[in-house]
């Protein structure tokens, strides 16, 4: 199993605001840094993160040996900004890009660990707990937590750990720590009978794995510039036009200003959802485990700063309601955890006289896999729609007024 | 126990449960399901014995020496053993104890303030001119150049002792660093016990 991942160095002029709008899939690979277009400097890091997961390097020399790297490649901070956050021969800032992406690559190597079946079963929960001692500790976890969909037990924060909330607490879209920006929480395990204690499962009750994100990359062990082509390739794929490469350094237009009403996606000249899709596919459940979700209050999708969507039991009242089968039912509940990912992270959101469509498509060998996502202006879920085959309906959604995309502020 | 060039290694072997589970899977994945259980075991009760640690030990706050430990812990499972490691640097000092020894001619550096650990005194310094070594009382410390003060000390010179310096760090044994082995061994077989009760009972897939 690997304990660690290992990132592909992407040098690149873009902000790290603009870096945000990276799909997730993408930053868990990517090794950059805000405005670092050097990629000497980016494999330097990538090694001396590899030095101190390894505990054969310490952050003193990796820093040194970094600013060696930098000094090589010319590197000179922005003006006016030498020893701030933004100049990366700082201590400041080479100390926030090691911790981050060390505890990034271990906070990985834990969930690839709890992501086994056996382990899963026997320690299926977790409490966000403050690991790290800090001397002006953030007081806002709880309420995130809430925000995230959390529920408290006893005042402890603790969700299963296939639990949506996990994803929406994060700044960086991934359900392992650290969740923000030079965080000291993380998790601690909940074993199997205080999980049952606590009534977040049942004895009989299994929880699915989520696949892991990109094993091959895991596996690679050695952060490697001959992964480079395919990561380029995939954020390509994800911004089309808005991207482009200098050599190897990543040049992001400037986003799409949203909300744009009273258009569709074939006014503005947009490719098919497949032909964006980087998102690996979620991992389909049984349909008492997406019950279980909805009931437990969980089954929410939204991320900081952004709207909360929920999925409530009226969704399988409304495909009764519908007149649908229970084979039909029990076809969507499988792939609740699509629907969460539409929410969480769409690749298109349109305002519709219907409602609000989160829209998104998984990167799939074969057959494509989309889901739309129907809510109402409270933010409740109506229904969601599985499909690979019906690419006309869901092109019939793409109109209306354009609230969010992939890629734009 | 065992020992890696940067870290600690806690096997385990397990030979009576994995008979049990492999009448339900077959040897070899019984045995490498239950090192895997185990060792899963041992490290989710060392993280938190590592965090409390952290908590009691961590006068400075920019260290969290014991919390990285925490983060640094992953195992790995075969048929033969499950394994966890910790990699984390000093660990294995921290542990067995020993001497540290100074390269020749020159003198390790001890922050003596919170904001300088994990700091070398070449990258606080850029300059050999910012620094000079101030001995008193037999010791030997690396300080800041006096320079003019500020504020209230105005017009007096200021001395800023930054780091100790000894030729050599020696530190006995501390069996505390990790749990009891009983401790470890209990917490490894309850755990191997739940799953094979989940497993007879049909309730692990």
């Amino acid at each position: 199993m690997p304990y660690d991942l290992p990132r592909i160095p992407l040098p690149t002029s873009a902000s790290s605001a603009e870096l945000a709008a990276l799909p997730a899939a993408i930053r868990r690979q990517a090794l950059f840094s805000a405005r670092l277009s050097r990629v000497e400097p980016l494999v330097e890091i990538g090694r001396s993160i590899k030095g101190i997961l390894d505990g054969e390097r310490s952050m003193s020399e990796a820093r040194r040996d970094i600013r060696r790297a930098l000094d090589a490649a010319g590197y000179e901070p922005p003006a006016g900004e030498a020893g701030t956050l933004k100049d990366h021969r700082s201590r400041r800032r080479l100390d926030l890009i090691l911790q981050q992406n060390t505890r990034n690559a271990r906070g990985y190597g834990k969930y690839a660990a709890d992501m086994d079946q056996d382990v899963l079963d026997m320690w299926p929960a977790q409490e966000l707990v403050r690991i790290m001692a800090r001397r002006v500790p953030r007081t806002t976890w709880r309420q995130r937590w809430r925000e995230a969909g959390g529920q408290l037990y006893g005042g402890r924060m603790i969700a299963l750990k296939t639990s949506p909330v996990w994803v929406n607490l994060s700044r960086f879209g991934n359900p392992w720590p650290p969740y923000d920006y030079g965080s000291g929480m993380g998790v601690m395990d909940i074993g199997r009978a205080e999980a049952e204690r606590l009534g977040l499962l049942t004895p009989e009750q299994h929880l699915t794995p989520e696949p892991l994100p990109y094993p091959e990359v895991a596996e690679a062990r050695l952060p490697g510039l001959e992964e480079m082509p395919e990561l380029q390739a995939a954020v390509l794929k994800a911004f089309g036009p808005g991207a482009r490469f200098e050599g190897d350094t990543l040049s992001l237009a400037p986003p799409v200003q949203v909300p744009l009403p009273h258009t569709s996606a074939a006014e503005l000249g947009y490719e098919a959802l497949r032909d964006t899709a980087v998102t690996p596919l979620p991992a389909i459940v049984p349909p008492q485990e997406a019950r279980a979700l909805i009931a437990s209050g969980e089954a929410v999708g939204t991320a900081p700063g952004r709207e909360t969507v929920s999925i409530g039991p009226e969704v399988e009242q409304h495909w009764h309601d519908k007149g649908y089968s229970e084979a039909m039912i029990d076809a969507r509940l499988h792939r609740i955890r699509h629907a969460l990912a539409a929410i969480q992270e769409p690749q298109e959101v349109w305002e519709r006289p219907d409602g609000t469509w989160y829209l998104k498509e998984f990167e799939t060998e074969g057959k494509p896999v989309r889901i739309l996502v129907q809510a109402d202006p409270e933010g409740k879920v109506i229904t969601w729609i599985p499909g690979g085959s019906r690419a006309r309906y869901a092109e019939s959604k793409r109109k209306g007024t354009l609230l969010r995309k992939e890629g734009a502020s | 126990m065992s020992a890696t060039p940067f870290g600690i290694n806690i096997r385990i072997y397990a030979a009576e449960p994995a008979a049990a589970l492999a009448r339900l899977r077959g040897a070899v994945a019984a045995n490498t399901a239950i090192h895997k259980i185990m060792a899963e075991a041992v490290a989710k009760d060392l993280r938190p014995w590592f965090v409390a640690r952290n908590a009691r030990k961590s006068r400075h706050t920019t260290s969290n020496y014991w919390a990285k430990a925490a983060e640094a812990i992953h195992t790995t499972a075969t048929v033969q053993s499950g394994t966890v490691t910790i990699r984390h640097p000093g660990i294995r000092w921290h542990l067995e104890g020993g001497t540290i020894h100074a390269k020749p001619g020159k003198a390790m550096a001890i922050p003596l303030r919170d904001a300088l650990y994990g700091v070398w005194p070449r990258e606080h310094f850029p300059s050999r001119e910012d620094a000079f070594v101030f001995r008193h009382r037999g010791k030997a410390f690396l300080a800041a150049r006096p320079e003019r003060g500020v504020g209230q000390g105005r017009g007096k010179r200021q001395l800023r002792i930054l780091y100790l310096l000894l030729r050599s760090v020696s530190k006995g044994p501390d069996a505390s660093v990790l749990p009891p082995k009983a401790q470890m061994r209990a917490t490894a077989n309850n755990a191997v016990r739940s799953f094979i009760n989940r497993a007879i009972a049909g309730h692990t897939k």
